[in-house]
């Protein structure tokens, strides 16, 4: 209710204009005919300060903001989220790469399998080779898979020196200045327009005889020293000194005449090459094709004996090749599970985030 | 807060920000600081403040900053006072004159409350949040104020 000791705290209401509208009727009311209290009302309404609508403020422009553009990463501040970016860009470009890179080369059969069909064989160079076949193939790539894979340098001769000498002694294989030696006899054989024999299991035969029959000799070079690591004054013992010498001079025959062969099947093997010594790791359908270019080849100025390979005499070659067999299907099998990621990835948008954080945004 | 909400701020509130800080501050030099702090301020909060209590934002920035310059200006003297201009003597007959030195007369505290109630027409409550203070408060000191201003007019009536 207003009163004579309220009605000022009222009408400065009214000027706040914090009262309702019966209030401010019932405030009317109690100063209507009241001049000095109309008075002083208006003098409280006067007090209102009025804004001034032309005071504006000049020079918005410097105030508003600018849509933000794309955001700068800094790598001196975020180096580590950098560096992770970089190494994933990086695994995904050699990825693409390995895909795309590497010869053209690629075997292709025409006709149909029960016609004389031709396999081309396709490089970059677009030499081609073909070959009349029967059998059923399939279009492939072989450098999808090994065109990247080369094995060391292999040296046949080495090999089959290792391979007599285990043959021999069943030990470990002997040094290399012997087998330097070794090489250096089998020379030295070769001028002197010996006969090449059949290599076979027979130079333990060999040991066993110069063992049992010419102890005791001296003076000269014996074969089966090599084994014990080529002392310099090898000692022979017994007599038979010149047997010894006849089956030694046989077995280095047989040695050479096979060490030719190894290298004439691995020149074959590695004619994509250009004779490059780099051994091509084909999967086993090059092998099968490039093993029946080579008999073919073989069959018109080879004996037939030595079409038989090094290989195929040994009695693990079959086990060596159903484990390259296993081991290209593999990794066959992993180049296609990439090639149809890549495939599936291709016009695809890649955001690399870390929480909030947008590190990397590209299109494969 | 968006960029877009935050420009329409400018646009809409840059003006009656601007007048209150000059009437607080009563220089348009410092006015046109306090502005321009208010809106920075809002811009590094925009994350944090909600488009439709951006202008309560800028007013509570905006009336502490005030209150710093304006004690801050009692050690500075000005060479020239603009509150005094010219054209504006005692005695003119000007209501609007008469008020602006009514105005003066006031602490800082209470003419922002004035301001802040005549000029952007904010309850007692909205006017408590902005400067901290409690309803009662905000009430008591505006009505001291009033007080302050009617008297001024009707000496100001009474010299004419």
């Amino acid at each position: 209710m207003i009163t004579n000791e309220n009605y000022e705290e009222y009408m400065m209401l009214l000027a706040d204009g914090e009262l309702s509208q019966s209030e401010t009727e019932a405030l009317k009311a109690f100063i209507k005919g009241n001049k000095e209290l109309e008075q002083e009302l208006a003098y409280y309404m006067a007090a209102r300060i009025v804004p001034d609508n032309r005071e504006i403020y000049i020079g918005k422009e410097e105030l508003l903001k600018k849509a933000t553009p794309a955001r700068i990463i800094g790598l001196r501040k975020n180096w580590a989220y950098g560096i992770a970016a970089g190494i994933v860009l990086l695994i995904f470009l050699g990825i693409f790469k390995q895909q795309g890179g590497g010869s053209k080369s690629e075997i292709v059969k025409t006709g149909s399998s029960g016609e004389n069909s031709k396999l081309k064989i396709k490089n970059s160079n677009e030499t081609t080779v073909t070959k009349q076949d029967d059998q059923p193939t399939t279009i492939f790539s072989p450098k999808d898979s090994f065109s990247k894979i080369k094995k060391p340098i292999a040296n046949p001769a080495h090999d089959l020196y290792k391979e007599e000498a285990n043959n021999v002694t069943g030990s470990e294989a002997p040094k290399q200045d012997s087998f330097d030696r070794y090489i250096a006899r089998a020379d030295k054989s070769i001028n002197k327009d010996a006969q090449p024999k059949r290599f076979g299991w027979r130079v333990d035969k060999v040991k066993k005889d110069s063992i049992s029959h010419v102890a005791g000799a001296k003076g000269s070079h014996d074969y089966n020293n090599y084994n014990r690591g080529w002392r310099k004054e090898p000692v022979l013992f017994g007599q038979g000194t010149r047997n010894l010498e006849k089956q030694k001079q046989d077995t280095v025959n047989e040695i050479v005449s096979n060490i030719f062969e190894k290298i004439n099947i691995d020149s074959l093997i590695n004619s994509d090459n250009g004779g490059d010594r780099n051994l091509f790791i084909p999967d086993s359908s090059t092998v099968a094709l490039k093993r029946s270019l080579n008999e073919e080849k073989q069959e018109s100025n080879i004996e037939p004996r030595q079409k038989r390979n090094f290989l195929a005499r040994l009695p693990i070659v079959g086990k060596k090749n159903v484990g390259i067999n296993l081991v290209t299907d593999a990794v066959g099998d992993k180049v296609n599970k990439v090639r149809q990621i890549k495939n599936n990835l291709k016009n695809t948008d890649v955001v690399i985030k870390i929480g909030n954080k947008e590190l990397l945004a590209f299109n494969l | 807060m968006e960029v877009n909400d935050y420009n329409a701020c400018v646009h809409q509130w840059a003006d009656g920000l601007f007048r209150f800080a000059r009437k607080c501050t009563g220089h348009e030099e410092d006015a046109r600081d306090v502005v321009q702090g208010s809106f920075e301020i809002l811009w590094q909060k925009r994350r944090d403040v909600q488009p439709g209590k951006a202008k309560a934002f800028l007013f509570q920035v905006a009336y502490h900053q005030a209150i710093d310059v304006y004690r801050k200006k009692g050690r500075i003297t000005y060479k020239e006072d603009p509150e005094q201009p010219e054209n504006v003597r005692p005695g003119n007959p000007d209501l609007k004159k008469v008020l602006e030195r009514a105005l003066g007369l006031l602490d800082e505290q209470a003419r922002a409350l004035v301001l802040l109630k005549d000029y952007e027409g904010y309850n007692y409550e909205e006017i408590g949040r902005i400067t901290n203070l409690n309803e009662a408060q905000v009430k008591v000191y505006l009505h001291r104020a009033r007080k302050v201003l009617k008297g001024y007019l009707v000496s100001v009536e009474n010299i004419i």
